[in-house]
């Protein structure tokens, strides 16, 4: 390892986080806030979570923004699934390079261009704008990241280990349920926790391709905002950080629970 | 009794490449067959076409005397043994064992007690409980082995099943395997490139070399006989003399040696030659003796060089000697016979060959 100075290294550590984690801490502390004012701390209170489970307009909100992310995740993770078998099966074919790149695409490509083609397409196809066209969309960019870890997970396995199932008398369905997937499954499951989490966190799809009656909670903060921060605001996205932050812990349990090297 | 497996001028290519080419091979109920050759020359192939995976481009494998061109791996009569042992990491050794029992619709008590079974075969008892992570490299092997034999395959396919274990453990476990199939009566089929295993386990020895068979035989046979000089060379040491034949009459011939006008060798040769072709004249270096010279000429059959190497290899003695006509020839002598003669660096001496220690090799 480097060879400077332990103090060196901690401080380094403890800036990095506090840059990154700072304003979500103030963030939090003020959800807390007993003062109306946003700037004024007037004693710990959790009276602005309390109004916000009377505020019908942010609970709808979360409630799509939920009910989306379940959705979406759950696509995502099915498409995703196959994508990556897809990726990683199909051995050498012309193009397979060009293939297996296109997949990152979405991951590159800027958010409002998807969501700019995706609304043409949505348009195009005469879809009602609103909740479907939201998990449709959050499951297109969800799938990418599903296929690419579920691709790695399988690419990392030894590819002998379906033929010696066949060998033993499985079926290539059989083989197929009962080594391949479950060999997969944490990986399956990280990305629908990880899919699950953009949708939940993502504003510019969203608003591209989202119709009147259907406002995420990203959404809603914003506009909300832009009439000024309110305290109720800072609870709502104080619970969202909490929500986004458990599912990334459940997918690195996952992970870990299902671990077989 | 008919074949068990009956391999007919299959070939199976890889766009130009013919990675089994024109093979024909029979194996028969309950025999130990190595198929022995260098990298490449095509033996994960042809096994893997035993067990289904890919099909033969040309040609019919017969098992049982069943055409399996329509058979899926699944349903054949074969199990198979993989190199990397290919055991499945999110089950316990016991539910690996029992995979094959299960797919073949066993009951639960008949499986417990064969899957008891398999693990006392295998020296494993006490380790069902484990994950394969667990094991050691040998102990995977073993419960790779149990596996495989659990289904009680009519022939197992293993794939350099030991060419992951170290030097000490390959030995014993060779013999553990040559035990396993003695006990259970089931043929076995060892995929090797090292001709010291297929000597000490086999029955039978198949030497292939570029997707073809070149020689069948037991150990002996390919070791004191072999076909061609490919195989001379692959299976042991040897020394390889070029030589010119003389005459060929009734399965014997007789050849010169290259650089050594009156020396003319007798030996049986299988395939008929014609004189003045030329050939090798092939001696195992158990089958040089070495004399020393008295300052005489060199005896009639002998020829005369000098010692450039000596190595002491426990029970055998290796020597190298350097003839006049430049070629080194490598004698192993046993550790007693080489005490008596006392070989140095630079000493000078006559080689001659053993009594029925040459061939005549036809290719
Ligand atoms: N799927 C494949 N596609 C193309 N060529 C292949 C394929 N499998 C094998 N080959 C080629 O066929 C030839 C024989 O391969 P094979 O694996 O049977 O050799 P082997 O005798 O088992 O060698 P080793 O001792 O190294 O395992 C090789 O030249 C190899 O490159
Ligand atoms: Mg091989």
């Amino acid at each position: 390892m480097s060879g400077r100075p332990l103090y060196f290294r901690a401080g380094a550590l403890i800036f990095g986080f506090a840059f990154l984690y700072a304003p979500i801490l103030l963030l939090v502390i003020y959800s807390f806030n007993a003062s109306r004012l946003v700037s004024v701390w007037g004693g710990f209170s959790t009276r602005w979570y309390q109004a916000l489970w009377q505020n019908e307009a942010l609970m709808d909100a979360a409630s799509v923004s939920l009910r989306a992310a379940l959705a979406s995740g759950v696509i995502a993770a099915f498409l995703g699934t196959c994508a990556g078998l897809a990726l990683a099966r199909f051995g050498r074919f012309r193009g397979r390079a060009v293939f297996s790149s296109m997949i990152f695409a979405p991951i590159i490509a800027p958010e409002v261009i998807m969501g700019l083609s995706l609304l043409l397409a949505f348009v195009a196809l005469d879809a009602p704008r609103g909740f479907w066209t939201i998990v449709c969309a959050h499951a297109t960019a969800g799938m990418c990241f599903v296929a690419v870890i579920v691709r790695a997970k399988l690419e990392s396995l030894d590819g002998c280990l379906e033929e010696a199932a066949m060998d033993l008398g499985a079926g290539p369905a059989a083989a197929f349920a009962r080594i391949t997937l479950p060999l997969a499954a944490p990986a399956v499951i990280a990305g629908f926790l990880l899919a699950f989490t953009l949708s939940l966190d993502d504003f510019v799809l969203a608003s591209f391709v989202s119709g009147p009656g259907s406002t995420t909670l990203p959404m809603r903060i914003y506009s909300q905002v832009r009439l000024g921060v309110t305290p109720e605001i800072n609870a709502a996205s104080s619970l969202m950080i909490g929500f986004v932050a458990v599912s990334l812990a459940a997918g690195a349990l996952a992970a870990r629970l299902f671990r077989t090297r | 009794m008919p074949p068990l497996v009956e391999i007919q001028e299959v070939t199976r290519r890889f766009g130009a490449l013919a990675a089994v080419d024109n093979v024909s091979l029979e194996i028969a109920e309950g025999e130990f067959l190595a198929l022995l050759g260098p990298s490449g020359c095509g033996k994960t192939t042809l096994m893997r076409l035993i067990a289904g995976f890919g099909a033969a481009d040309s040609g019919r494998i017969l098992i049982g005397g069943r055409d399996m061109a329509d058979v899926p791996p699944y349903e054949r009569p074969v199990n198979m043994m993989f190199q990397s042992h290919a055991l499945f990491p999110h089950m316990s050794v016991e539910s690996n064992i029992a995979f094959g029992l299960a797919r073949a619709g066993m009951s639960k008590g008949d499986m417990g007690r064969r899957v008891a079974e398999m693990l006392r075969l295998v020296q494993m008892e006490g380790f069902g409980a484990r994950r394969p992570h667990q094991l050691s490299g040998g102990q995977s092997q073993r419960v790779a082995l149990a596996r495989a034999l659990a289904r009680r395959p009519r022939l197992l396919l293993l794939d350099e099943p030991l060419a992951a274990l170290d030097r000490k453990l390959r030995e014993e476990t060779q013999f553990e395997l040559k035990a396993v199939q003695r006990e259970l009566g089931t043929a076995f089929m060892l995929v090797t490139h090292d001709q010291g295993e297929a000597m000490a386990m086999a029955g039978r020895i198949a030497v292939m070399r570029a997707g073809a068979i070149a020689q069948t035989g037991s150990p002996r046979e390919i070791y004191e006989s072999p076909a061609s000089r490919f195989v001379a060379e692959f299976v042991g040491g040897i020394n390889l003399f070029e030589a010119v034949v003389v005459s060929f009459a009734g399965g014997i011939a007789s050849a010169r040696l290259d650089g050594a006008s009156d020396f003319v060798f007798t030996a049986r040769c299988s395939s008929p030659l014609a004189a003045g072709q030329k050939t090798a004249l092939a001696v195992r270096p158990e089958s040089i003796v070495i004399t020393r010279t008295g300052g005489a000429p060199p005896a009639p059959g002998a020829l005369r060089g000098e010692v450039v190497d000596t190595a002491f290899l426990g029970g055998i003695f290796h020597a190298r000697v350097k003839l006049a006509s430049g070629f080194v020839v490598l004698s192993a002598l046993s550790g007693p016979a080489a005490a008596e003669l006392g070989l140095t660096r630079g000493d000078s001496v006559d080689a001659s060959i053993g009594p029925g220690g040459g061939r005549i090799l036809a290719s």
